[in-house]
Order: C-alpha cells, then structure tokens, then sequence
C-alpha cells in the first residue's frame, strides 16, 4: 500500500509545469502548498532553504529530481508530501544532477515515518524512469495523480525493479 | 573480498543525508563495494537503491568491498554507519 502516493493525492498538494526563478522559489512555490493544507509550519520550509544554504544541496537524489525535506522537530504538523513540476528545469548546486525539474516534498511527523515510509517510496518513485518521465510530461494536476496511481499499483503488485 | 556486518548505530538511520555521505563516500574508492539489508543487496555507489531499504538505527547491514584499497572502503564506511550523527 502506497501511503505516500494515498497522502500526497488527498492533500491536494501537487503543482503541474509552474514557473521558478531559482532552487529557493521551486522550494517555497511547494512548501506554501504544504503550510495551506496544513502539513507543516511555514518555519520547515525555512528550515528547508536554511539546510540547503549552509550544508548544500543534500536533498538532490537523482538526475532531475530533489525531496526537499528537514527534519520532524522543525514544525511537521502531520506526515505529508507535495509534488511540484517545473516547465523549465533549475539549477541546486548538485553537479551530478542538476538541473532539477520535479519536487517531491516530504515532511514526516518522526524519523521513523520518514525512515520507513517518506524514503523507501519516494526512492523508489524516483528509481524508476518509466515513471518519472511520464510526471515531467503530465500537462495537468489530473494526469499527475494518474502517473501516481499507476505508479502505486505497480509498486503494490511488486512490478518495480 | 571482505565482509562485515555491521549494527547502524546512527541515530537518523540511513537517510538522505547520511546516504549521500556514503554513497560519495564509497565513490572515492575504486573498490565495488555493496550493502545488504534483509539478504537485499545492492551497489553502494546507488543513492536510491540504498534509500529504497530503509535502513534505520538498529537495523543490521552487511558491507561487502572488494579491490586493492578494500580495507580502506570498509574502514571509512563503517565510520558513516556508527557516527552519532550530531553535525549532520
């Protein structure tokens, strides 16, 4: 069962082909979509910009693809995700793979939801190309949660790699 | 080749940014290097492989290297497993 892929669609927390000026806007664009609906409070995704200003872009985790995330005890309200598309691609400072396109926001209410639930699926999301190019091509939120349900069924029916 | 198995003891587990610093980690050396939880194993060089096991503090991993400088590798890395994870 994919809670992360069950959460991040009924949050309506998914954002399709904005605009960012740079890596800090891609990540306060998602991060306001987790404050709305009542995920976190906005001091995580201060806590988001302030990690990646002083320690560098350690969210970065596959060509193309950051999980903005901080830890528990920066103000997660309850375990969520967010996902924002980007139309054109921007840079984290991450030389293996950048430029970025996809945000997949993650904010888990303790290490161990993180551990266990936040990492494990969204690693294995973002292992598999079929369906991350088909996020990069969805035009509308719609076409997002469909990429999803249908990554999440493969997954339930142990069809990833 | 060896082999060790080793207790994780950082207490953040093996996430994201504890992974990264393996994983850059294991790049540096030109041994193969792999890890193993649960008989799953995969290249240690494979951020999103390793995250996809989920490994947490407790969790019981084996690492296995293998090239000229694989003592080097399993020294290094065994130091990332067990740090108490403060400054990360």
């Amino acid at each position: 069962m994919s809670t992360f892929v069950e959460r991040l669609v009924s949050a309506h927390t998914i954002a399709v082909r904005r605009s960012a000026g740079d890596w800090e806007d891609a990540v306060r664009q998602g991060g306001a979509m987790m404050v709305a609906a009542g995920l976190v409070e906005e001091r995580y995704i201060d806590a988001i910009v302030e990690n990646h200003k002083t320690i560098g872009p350690y969210f970065v985790i596959a060509p193309g693809i950051a999980m903005p995330h901080a830890k528990p005890d920066k103000g997660v309200l309850q375990t969520g995700y967010a996902l924002v598309t980007l139309s054109e691609a921007v840079e984290f400072g991450d030389e293996e793979n950048d430029p970025v396109d996809i945000l997949i926001f993650a904010g888990a209410i303790n290490q161990q939801e993180h551990n266990q639930e936040a990492i494990p699926q969204i690693a294995e999301l973002c292992d598999s190309e079929t369906y991350t190019e088909a996020l990069r091509k969805a035009l509308s939120i719609d076409e997002a949660i469909l990429v999803l349900r249908q990554f999440a069924s493969a997954m339930e029916a142990g069809e990833l790699e | 080749m060896i082999t060790q198995e080793i207790e994780v003891t950082n207490p953040e587990g093996l996430h994201t940014r504890p992974a990264n610093a393996f994983v850059k980690e294991v790049k540096a050396f030109a041994s193969a290097i792999t890890i193993a939880k649960n008989g799953t194993e995969v290249p240690g060089k494979s951020l999103l492989k390793i995250m996809k096991l989920g490994i947490v503090q407790g969790d019981t991993v084996t690492l296995s290297c293998e090239g000229s400088d694989e003592s080097d590798a399993m020294k290094a890395l065994v130091t990332i497993l067990q740090s108490d994870g403060t400054g990360s």
